[in-house]
């Protein structure tokens, strides 16, 4: 595909992204004229970049319900729930058209009609607008020159050219020149003929159709040209160089030596109307067409300098590779330039070190996006679910500018929208039952981002009925997921939601109660390297908190030595270490358990999960994790040192290995694997 | 519409009452050129003026044309809200009109 056409599509997505995010605002706050402009500008901004590349069923659909908002933002009409409906409903059609893909020809006609009927005529009320005249437009901002000659008389016919004026106004940035050459002086004048005539340049992206429809009663009598003489296509460097230009440039001329001259010289406007051979209006309308091109050009101009460059993902991931490749050969020359002892060489070392640092910075700053963009999109998600379940739900985010990198939150919208749904399915009460428990009748639902350590945590926050720990143990138990005997925390009992099939929703829902979720949700978070926690208190909400690392490509790790071979853990999950003798550490693993801090927690020892061979070191290192807000034990030979990893996916020969989520390279050349924690706890 | 001759002047007074539309432009033209064919000097006050179209505009501008060909001093005075709003819609810059 074009890639200019790739990066529009792009683009329109997000403006469409952003566009339903206001319309959810202003729903909530119809009188918010920030939120109506910004609504207004999101459509004229997909239609304008539609038509450049040649996407016509955007550009006229987009147009009338512009116009409708436009009506909005001059206080004509007001925004009613009917128009935010139809104007989501509308994004999605739009959305189509993005894909090419035919939007739903019934749809779309009944939206047109709606739209064309809700604007209202001058004194305030209702009228049809034929559809083809709202959904009619031209697309790009042009300027254009304006020859307006009425006919002598028209004072007679009733039109004021005043009117005229105001109409053309309206349709973008007018300058309004008369001209009064051709009035006679008074003695001779027929004062009920009009003389004068008008230039008028307009910026505008109505097209030249929206200026002939001002003159449209006028136009048999009037002497009307329309020129467009400026337009987005015209490219802005396209003006030739002056010759005092010239001279600067070939150092013929000094800047000043050429100011000096300039300004004793009289401009040739000046010129012109001192020698009498020109009404200055004349040349007042010259500089002004002049001034509206130049202002056309450095406008755009300084709109290509702000814009960030687009670049592909893919690009993006391949940079990031190659930065690993870099960190992994930078740590080899370290290495060697210790052994060697050259003090040159080490230098030389330390600067590639610093500058490869530099350098994987940037590279991960590049991937990491704001999570507010996944955020809004939830917007939608609750406001058609709540409306679909006969809820009322508000939704409220905090830090949507809190950065994640890129893989992480595409990865995140399944889980999300999981538990999104749960949340408004089986949390949120209906308003009845709501106002009955002495709650608002209106539901909550917080989605939060903050910052922790290398990590981010993510909140989704509901003020529903909370868990009901009798019932998951219940279900549990008659499930056979837990014994019957078998006592748990509440912490515990929460957590069984996330095992596989497990759903105590009464009826099954065509939102959610099929058990298929909240499982998904935990080993897509695990995939991420992440964790996930619940916390509920009956009647009055839960919590589920969600552990993201920032980015999944370089991580920091606890290199450890398990019978001479090189594992990483995670540095992130880490909570402690502690030596154990040999006689602690063999207690250890035939009760696998260990006490942290007076608590009883798993214990593994990695020789026995790995099947390592070879006599066990007199003194063992345990290395306790958290992982899914619990804390495990990891039992290994030896802590080598925390390290800047670059993880490796694994070949596909190896990708039925649970115990490993990826693999590095060392700076000697060793390969080390990275220890899968949760897989291992899950497995054993 | 009334007119008198301005003391410290000299010129002619010419006030032209509360409408300046097509409807009382003609009635306008002749008054002026009355107070012309009297004296050469003329002052226009603007200040009765409470309804102006593009008509009583123009009357304006073709008299300090003909004031400019004639070496006339044309002077309109105490414009009106109603004649300036209508000067800036039609693009005229009320202080090269109003002197």
């Amino acid at each position: 595909m074009d890639s200019f056409k790739q990066t529009f599509i792009e683009e329109a997505y997000e403006r469409l992204s952003e566009l339903e995010s206001s319309l959810m605002e202003l729903e909530n706050n119809p009188h918010d004229m920030e939120m109506i402009g910004s609504v207004f500008r999101a459509m004229h901004t997909i239609k304008g970049s539609g038509g450049m590349f040649g996407f016509d069923d955007i550009v006229s659909f987009t147009h009338g319900i512009e116009t409708v908002f436009d009506y909005i933002r001059e206080g004509k009409i007001p925004v009613t729930k009917e128009i935010i409906t139809n104007t989501l409903s509308a994004c999605d059609q739009i959305r189509l058209m993005v894909e090419e893909e035919s939007a739903d020809k019934t749809t779309v006609d009944k939206l047109v009609n709606f739209f064309s009927e809700i604007l209202p005529d001058e004194s305030g009320d209702k009228k049809t607008q034929a559809p083809e005249n709202l959904f009619d437009t031209q697309q790009r901002e042009a300027s254009y020159r304006i020859r307006f000659k009425p006919p002598h008389e028209i004072f007679a016919t009733g039109i004021r050219p005043r009117l005229l004026m105001d109409e053309l106004k309206e349709l973008g940035e007018a300058k309004i020149i008369p001209q009064p050459d051709a009035v006679p002086p008074i003695d001779e004048l027929d004062p009920e003929s009009c003389y004068l005539y008008w230039d008028i340049f307009l910026r505008t992206s109505m097209g030249e159709n929206a200026i002939k429809d001002v003159f449209i009663f006028i136009e048999d009598e009037s002497e009307i040209s329309i020129t467009e003489i400026d337009s987005e296509d015209t490219d802005y460097d396209e003006e030739c160089k002056k010759l005092g230009e010239i001279l600067i440039e070939k150092k013929d001329l000094a800047a000043e030596d050429l100011n000096n001259v300039l300004s004793k010289q009289k401009r040739l406007g000046e010129l012109l109307v001192d020698s009498s051979v020109i009404d200055h209006r004349k040349i007042e309308s010259a500089l002004e067409e002049q001034k509206q091109i130049k202002q056309n050009r450095e406008k755009r101009k300084n709109q290509v300098k702000l814009t960030s460059i687009r670049v592909g993902s893919e690009k993006l991931d391949s940079l990031v590779d190659l930065v690993g490749e870099l960190v992994t050969m930078q740590a080899r020359l370290k290495q060697y330039a210790a052994m060697d002892g050259s003090k040159e060489l080490k230098s030389i070392s330390e600067e590639a070190e610093r500058l490869t640092a530099d350098l994987r910075d940037n590279a991960m700053s590049m991937r990491m996006l704001p999570i507010g963009t996944t955020f809004n999109k939830f917007k939608r998600l609750v406001r058609d679910l709540s409306e679909s379940l006969g809820k009322d739900v508000e939704l409220a985010t905090e830090g949507g500018d809190t950065e994640l990198d890129k893989t992480v939150i595409e990865s995140l919208d399944d889980p999300m929208v999981h538990i999104i749904r749960n949340c408004i399915d089986h949390g949120i009460e209906s308003p009845d039952d709501r106002e009955k428990a002495g709650k608002a009748r209106q539901g909550k639902v917080n989605l939060s981002a903050t910052h922790s350590g290398d990590s981010v945590i993510i909140k989704i926050t509901d003020d529903g009925a909370g868990l009901d720990s009798e019932a998951i143990l219940a279900k549990a138990r008659s499930r056979g997921i837990i014994g019957p005997e078998t006592e748990l925390t509440e912490k515990e009992i929460f957590s069984l939601i996330f095992e596989p099939g497990f759903s105590t929703a009464k009826e099954i829902t065509d939102v959610s109660g099929r058990g298929v979720g909240m499982d998904v949700v935990r080993k897509n978070l695990e995939n991420l390297r992440g964790s996930v926690d619940i916390e509920s208190k009956k009647g009055r909400g839960t919590c589920i908190s969600l552990k993201l690392p920032l980015t999944l490509a370089i991580i920091d790790g606890l290199l450890v030595d398990i019978g001479r071979e090189y594992y990483v853990i995670p540095l992130s999950t880490v909570e402690k270490c502690v030596e154990l003798t040999r006689k602690e550490a063999d207690l250890a693993r035939e009760r696998s358990i260990m006490n942290y801090m007076g608590k009883a927690v798993p214990y593994l020892n990695m020789r026995d999960i790995f099947e390592t061979p070879g006599d066990r070191p007199e003194i063992e290192k345990v290395v306790f994790n958290e992982v899914n807000g619990e804390i495990v034990g990891l039992g290994v030979d030896r802590l080598v040192g925390q390290s800047q990893i670059v993880i490796k996916k694994m070949s596909k020969v190896y990708e039925d290995i649970k115990n490993f989520s990826g693999a590095t390279v060392l700076g000697d050349g060793t390969v080390a694997l990275v220890i899968d924690i949760p897989q291992i706890f899950d497995q054993h | 519409m009334k007119s008198e001759s301005s003391k410290d002047t000299e010129a002619r007074l010419f006030n032209p009452g509360e409408k300046m539309t097509v409807n009382h432009v003609s009635e306008i033209r002749d008054n002026i050129l009355t107070l012309l064919s009297e004296k050469k000097d003329l002052k226009v006050d603007l200040s009765d003026v409470r309804e102006c179209d593009t008509a009583g505009i123009q009357i304006l501008v073709s008299l300090k044309i003909y004031g400019n060909q004639q070496g006339n001093t044309i002077s309109i005075v105490n414009e009106t809200e109603p004649v300036t709003n209508e000067a800036l819609a039609l693009g005229f810059n009320p202080e090269e009109l109003f002197i």
